[in-house]
């Protein structure tokens, strides 16, 4: 606290007592930020563990997606395939939100129908094995897996900017602000009492002196 | 200090309140209401969109009876409450409680009105609920 720096204020009461007024919403604000900050901490680690999961589960579907669409390929051949996909092309919708994470918007997403039915898939099931089904299958989990975990990277970016932002503001009330306001009302406190001091010296000096005079 | 200073602190004081709870809703819906809206959502007090995942408000209706639904108020907000210690937060509300309590495995008697639960059972209940959940600042933790 020694060390901090000292506002440029005018030596007054008034200004004492609006400097005690700062440092009293300083601190609250202080504290608030970081509680919001330790909330904000614990919903990231939260958001990142569940990132990971996904991530890891992610990459062990598309080996298995990519593993079902090799033995289509082989069991049916290139050409087959190629034909049969031509057909099941389709739109795919995604309901696009925002939710708010303490005050951090983040993106909501959620697919409408990744999963289909057999029957919904386009391709003619009697020309086809279950070896084309289990691929389409597998690739259908994958893309909603996708979506999901695009939500959480974004989530988890989002917040990481969040914390970085917060981290400074509780940084500097905790290492700036609040040391220089403590440092001035200290500075001030002792500057009155000096004055008190000099004064009272001041006034003894006089009375001596008018002592000294009526004596004469 | 001047009545303009007064005002001007008073000011201040409510600016940090709004700024701390923006992200709650202006008015909360209840889970009939978002169960028939096609895209469950509130509108947060910074004007911003709060959506529900569906699969939450499923979770919800399966965890209540029917004449339920329309008691719940949601989001249901987690209130951090310094006065009962540094991490701690109050559930209020009777379905809320019973939401809470179930989720987080409490035995809570029936028709309580309030409940207490400490940092790592909000971390658990915003695991699972984190769409139909919000945590908010008491107004005590900001005045005080």
């Amino acid at each position: 606290m020694s060390s901090a720096k000292i506002l440029k204020v005018r030596p007054t009461k008034i200004e004492l007592i609006k400097l005690k007024r700062r440092l009293v919403l300083a601190r609250r604000i202080h504290r608030i930020l970081r509680e919001r900050l330790t909330i904000l901490v614990a919903e990231f680690l939260s958001i990142a563990r569940n990132a990971v999961k996904k991530r890891e589960k992610l990459n062990k579907h598309f080996s298995k997606a990519y593993e079902a669409l090799s033995i289509a390929y082989g069991f049916h051949g290139r050409a087959f395939l190629t034909k049969e996909m031509l057909g099941v092309e389709r739109d795919f919708e995604i309901v696009f939100g925002t939710q708010n994470i303490m005050g951090v918007k983040v993106p909501l997403l959620e697919p409408v129908d990744a999963e289909r039915k057999l029957s919904e898939r386009g391709y003619i099931l009697s020309d086809t094995s279950l070896y084309i089904d289990e691929a389409s299958r597998r690739f259908e989990e994958l893309l909603k897996l996708s979506i999901e975990l695009a939500e959480v990277e974004k989530t988890l970016e989002r917040l990481g900017i969040e914390i970085r932002k917060m981290r400074r503001r509780v940084n500097v009330l905790e290492h700036i602000l609040i040391p220089r306001i403590q440092a001035t009302i200290k500075y001030l406190s002792m500057k009155f009492e000096e004055r008190e001091r000099e004064e009272r010296a001041r006034l003894k000096r006089v009375k001596v002196l008018l002592a000294r005079r009526r004596e004469e | 200090m001047s009545k303009r200073e007064i005002l001007w602190e008073e000011l201040l004081r409510e600016e940090l309140l709004r700024l701390a709870n923006v992200h709650l809703p202006y008015t909360k819906k209840t889970l009939k209401e978002l169960l028939s809206e096609k895209y469950p959502h509130v509108v947060c007090r910074d004007g911003t969109m709060h959506m529900f995942r569906r699969k939450e408000l499923e979770f919800l209706k399966n965890m209540l009876a029917e004449d339920e639904w329309d008691k719940i108020l949601l989001p249901i907000i987690i209130e951090l409450n310094p006065s009962y210690g540094e991490g701690a937060a109050i559930v209020r509300g009777e379905m809320e409680v019973k939401v809470v309590a179930k989720v987080l495995g409490l035995d809570v008697k029936e028709g309580t009105k309030e409940i207490i639960i400490y940092r790592p059972q909000i971390g658990v209940l915003r695991e699972k609920l984190r769409t139909v959940t919000q945590i908010a600042f008491s107004l005590k933790s900001i005045m005080v």
